[in-house]
């Protein structure tokens, strides 16, 4: 066994790099592209006290922070309430990076526009991949 | 625990395995480096979807998405591919286009075989590639 105790180290200390350097690694994960892509997701609500839906979203910039909102979306359910719309900015690997919420009493049937005026943190839209928009009424705005 | 007799190899072994390796990177990274300076149209860019909304042939709740309008910008200017991929749980629709980007918006309006407007709702893609 003696005998064979260094040739078996030898190859391993051979196998060792060899292991080590055959990991697979693009040049796009060290070196990325930019961002050629963003997704918007519009939300449609299915339950019978709220069937509102989502038209349209609209970011505003200062410079390239993401600093408001402005969600345009279709009251179908007639009457008085609040209704609570929540902007939420995610990178590409489906992580939040902010959110903007606002909440506000909307009358009557058709479309309706909620104003986010903020986005908790700050962030640049170069990093925001995907914004989703989800509208819920709400008991209150407490 | 080794002597010399062991201890020769594994240095040897070590030194030719270090060598080979240097070598590997070196072409690899001389490789690496040509097709860098012959891409010369790969760019980083970000493409900036400042709005996204869809048309919808009326206000029932099994309405149909018709078509909608998305808002985009590009830090890089350029004439892009527009690919516009609206998705329910009903199916998806694509729409493409080829526009001029800047960092200043385009609104670029589009109309799509309809699609209805499912809940828990519609799923807009904007993907922009340099022509």
């Amino acid at each position: 066994m003696r005998r064979l105790a260094a040739p078996l180290l030898i190859f391993l200390v051979i196998l060792t790099p060899l292991i080590a350097y055959s990991v697979y690694m693009p040049i796009v994960a060290v070196d990325p592209l930019g961002k050629p892509e963003m997704v918007y997701s519009l939300r449609k609500n299915n339950i019978p006290s709220d069937q509102n839906e989502v038209r349209s979203a609209s970011l505003s910039l200062s410079g390239a922070t993401v600093t408001g909102a402005t969600v345009q979306f279709y009251k179908r359910i007639t009457g008085t309430y609040f209704v609570r719309t929540t902007v939420t900015l995610l990178d590409a690997n489906g992580n939040t990076l902010s959110t903007g919420t606002a909440c506000g009493s909307y009358v009557g049937i058709g479309v309706r526009t909620a104003t986010i005026t903020g986005f908790s943190p700050a962030v640049s839209i170069d990093g925001v991949y995907r914004v989703n928009v989800v509208i819920q009424r709400v008991a209150s705005c407490v | 625990m080794f002597n010399m007799r062991y201890l020769l190899p594994l240095i040897l072994a070590l030194l030719v395995s270090s060598t080979a390796y240097a070598v590997a990177v070196t072409l690899a990274s001389n490789n690496i480096d040509q097709l860098g300076r012959g891409e010369g149209n790969v760019v980083h860019y970000y493409v900036r979807v400042l709005s996204a909304s869809v048309t919808v042939n009326n206000n029932a709740f099994n309405n149909q998405i018709t078509g909608g309008s998305v808002t985009v910008a590009s830090t890089v200017s350029g004439t892009y591919t527009v690919t516009i991929t609206v998705s329910t749980s009903a199916g998806t629709r694509t729409y493409t286009t080829t526009v001029s980007l800047s960092s200043t918006p385009t609104t670029i309006s589009f109309t799509i075989t309809p699609l209805s407007y499912t809940a828990p709702g519609v799923t807009i893609t904007v993907r922009a590639d340099p022509v």
